[in-house]
């Protein structure tokens, strides 16, 4: 499999405007209602640069369309790749392009397509040393972040991560509407903004605004985490590459083992690791039995898929 | 006489910014008795009651001169409301240009109105700069020329540290070094200069006892005249995949450092054989850190650009440039110049006495003391009535207004004629 990692430096290599995405002045979009969806996830959906292409599969017309990159480092989170996998469990014959897929959703590409992909990490800078002044906590006030966890027991695990007399700069974008236009995201906010007050009171900044947040001035030495993991419809999030950018550190970032990997430099201080793609690691097949037997249409913009699929966690039939 | 400093109290995202408002507040305190200066709040994001608050203390200090040292907001806001309430005792406005003259030409061209026939006099930090604004005047308005100023005692010549440099980033004494410090961006011509570097280092022209450290983050500037911006990460990768086409015997020759504090600069510039950077950023109206470096006796390899020109004292010890021109998409530097300097560093890199010379000339230039004394020479100077700005900027501020960037040929995406008028200036021959 060593041919999969040459291959895939080779084309970063040499990539030029041509094959790189965002260089490209006729981008279609699969559907506007998905395009739209993803889109209101914004800044954490926002696109960096990388010659591997980082992007979503919304961001491609069609298989065809995401053969003109070489290669393509999707960003989707656990619900868009296993649609995507279950509506194209077979490789389509020809198929010219290699997927990279965070190494956290592994299990959910389908052996088949094994010449096709690989599995690439983000090494972020880790906080080794003690003295940081200012902690920046970034997450969105949606459904999705209470999927499993209530905000008080969000805040007692953010609680111990931090300690008591550090600054502290909430990054929590409000939204009426997140990924469903139909859905009221608004209940979510009064609870979890009373408990946030509760504990905090006025040792934090509180920035609610989705269009201003990119416009914070981060100061350079601070600590960053993720108010909560929420690995559902992005996995790769912009603002975590921005505080990377700007010097700043990651509490508890993943563990990320180098071994056999090419690796990449993002900045100054942090990496994209590809591996090869371990077949073993593929729990897709009990997946799909699952979709089959429910009878579900495995598409990303259904609310009834979203719901499937944190059912499918909560049974522990998903890992991510 | 009574002098106004009017700024924001609240520092600017633009770190050199807030060190050169720190400088120039320094200087006019150097300059003038504490009784004589006051020091009045105009936020950039202002109210109105900021500025009428603003003016009502001007009025009752009895102040003679107001002098804006901010870059925003632009001076605009304040005269207009200035205009409404009547000057009072004040005769004369004095205006601290910076690089972002011409990213606000509709705000200059209300200003003209605001303004009329009052006195006021604009000081830019450097000749090109003052001969941009100039051709933008009305009538014989003068436009005087004072430096940024760097801090007496923040820059200095010292060699104590250089040892700790040397040893920490694995340098000879023998290395010549090249060092860059400031924002890595398009147009700051990291890239390009990277490439020169390593092309030359490649052919053999130079051998593995030259070094180029690069220290400063980057940032996410195109160029904003064109509408290219960058994404996250673009420069960067930009700059690695350069990097890493080269052998790594090669590569190695380049180092980038990420930021350093400031404060941690000192040793940086005592260790380093030449300050080296071609810019051609449209808003290089001076250049903070070359100012710095000379200040430490660093010799400086530069464009002959916009502010860059001013650093020229007629030493060619302390600086050399290479020519610069404008082209269709982008102002550029003369390759072939530049590669000529970096094979000549070598043989004429400079004696520690020699480099105390240039501290010692720069200091007695460019430092907030020696800037204090041409502030007063300025605000001593005759007052001269303001007859606004010509046809040239008024026309830019219109079309500002409609398309944001005035020196776009949306027809081909290069530049307008605009912008070869306005920025001929900074390309004008210097030696």
């Amino acid at each position: 499999m060593r041919v999969m990692l040459e291959k895939i430096d080779n084309y970063i290599k040499n990539a030029h405007d041509e094959v790189i995405l965002w260089k490209r002045w006729d981008i279609k979009r699969a559907s506007n209602e998905y395009a739209e969806a993803m889109s209101r996830m914004y800044p954490f959906t926002h696109k960096y640069y990388f010659e591997a292409n980082p992007s979503y599969i919304c961001d491609y017309k069609n298989l065809l369309d995401m053969q003109r990159q070489p290669v393509i480092m999707l960003q989707d989170g656990v619900i868009n790749l296993t649609a995507f996998f279950a509506q194209n469990y077979r490789v389509p014959p020809n198929f010219k392009t290699i997927l990279l897929i965070n190494k956290r959703f592994e299990s959910v590409i389908p052996p088949s397509w094994k010449d096709y992909v690989a599995t690439y990490e983000i090494e972020y800078p880790k906080l080794d040393k003690q003295d940081i002044k200012k902690i920046y906590v970034y997450g969105m006030l949606v459904s999705y972040s209470f999927w499993f966890q209530s905000p008080k027991e969000i805040l007692d695990e953010l609680d111990k991560k931090i300690s008591k007399n550090i600054e502290i700069e909430f990054m929590l974008p409000i939204r009426e509407r997140s990924f469903f236009i139909t859905q009221d995201e608004t209940k979510y906010v009064t609870p979890f903004l009373e408990e946030l007050y509760e504990r905090y009171g006025k040792r934090m900044t509180l920035h609610t605004n989705y269009d201003q947040l990119l416009n914070v001035q981060i100061k350079k030495g601070s600590a960053f985490c993720e108010l909560v993991d929420t690995p559902y419809i992005f996995g790769d999030n912009y603002m975590s590459h921005v505080f990377s950018h700007n010097d700043c550190y990651m509490i508890n970032p993943p563990h990320v083992d180098k071994k056999d990997a090419l690796v990449y430099p993002l900045s100054l201080n942090h990496n994209v690791i590809i591996k090869d793609f371990d077949k073993s690691k593929s729990k897709f097949n009990e997946f799909m039995v699952e979709v089959k037997s429910q009878r579900l249409d495995p598409s990303p913009i259904a609310r009834k898929y979203h719901i499937f699929i944190k059912d499918c966690i909560e049974k522990g039939l998903l890992k991510v | 006489m009574k002098i106004a400093l009017v700024y924001s109290f609240k520092e600017s995202e633009w770190f050199s910014v807030t060190k050169i408002l720190n400088n120039l507040i320094s200087s006019y305190k150097a300059a003038y008795s504490q009784s004589e200066i006051i020091e009045v709040n105009v936020p950039w994001n202002y109210a109105d009651t900021d500025l009428k608050q603003a003016i009502k203390q001007i009025k009752n200090e009895n102040v003679d001169k107001v002098v804006f040292l901010d870059h925003k907001p632009n001076p605009l806001y304040f005269a207009r409301q200035l205009r409404v309430e009547g000057l009072g005792a004040i005769k004369e406005i004095v205006i601290h240009v910076y690089g972002d003259f011409t990213l606000d030409f509709n705000k200059w061209s209300n200003f003209h109105y605001a303004m009329e026939g009052v006195n006021v006099k604009f000081v830019c930090a450097s000749h090109k700069q003052k001969d941009l604004v100039s051709s933008m005047l009305l009538g014989d308005n003068p436009v005087y020329v004072c430096p940024f100023p760097v801090a007496d005692d923040e820059f200095y010549y010292d060699d104590s540290g250089v040892d700790e440099i040397r040893k920490k980033h694995k340098l000879r004494e023998s290395d010549t070094v090249f060092l860059y410090v400031g924002r890595i961006s398009t147009m700051k011509r990291n890239l390009e200069t990277i490439k020169t570097f390593l092309e030359l280092r490649k052919n053999g022209d130079l051998d593995d006892s030259h070094k180029f450290l690069i220290a400063g983050g980057f940032d996410l500037l195109g160029n904003h005249y064109l509408r290219e911006g960058l994404l996250l990460g673009e420069y960067f990768r930009r700059v690695m995949q350069v990097i890493e086409s080269y052998p790594k015997e090669i590569s190695e020759s380049v180092k980038l450092l990420g930021s350093i504090k400031n404060t941690e600069l000192v040793p940086f510039y005592n260790t380093a054989d030449y300050f080296l950077s071609m810019s051609t950023y449209h808003d290089e109206d001076y250049g903070m850190a070359v100012a710095e470096s000379l200040c430490c006796g660093l010799p400086a390899i530069l464009t002959d650009w916009a502010g860059y020109s001013s650093f020229n004292l007629g030493d060619e010890k302390a600086t050399r440039y290479v020519d610069c021109s404008l082209s269709q998409k982008s102002p550029e530097f003369n390759c072939e110049q530049l590669s000529e300097h970096l094979k000549q560093a070598k043989k004429l890199k400079l004696s520690r006495e020699e480099r105390k010379e240039i501290a010692k000339k720069y200091k007695n230039e460019i430092t907030v003391s020696a800037c204090s004394k041409k502030i007063i020479d300025i605000q001593n100077a005759p007052e001269s009535i303001f007859n606004g700005f010509n046809d040239t900027l008024h026309r830019l501020g219109l079309i500002t207004i409609f398309k944001g960037t005035p020196f776009l040929n949306e027809f081909n995406n290069c530049y307008n004629q605009f912008y070869y008028e306005v920025y001929e200036s900074y390309v004008r021959k210097n030696r």
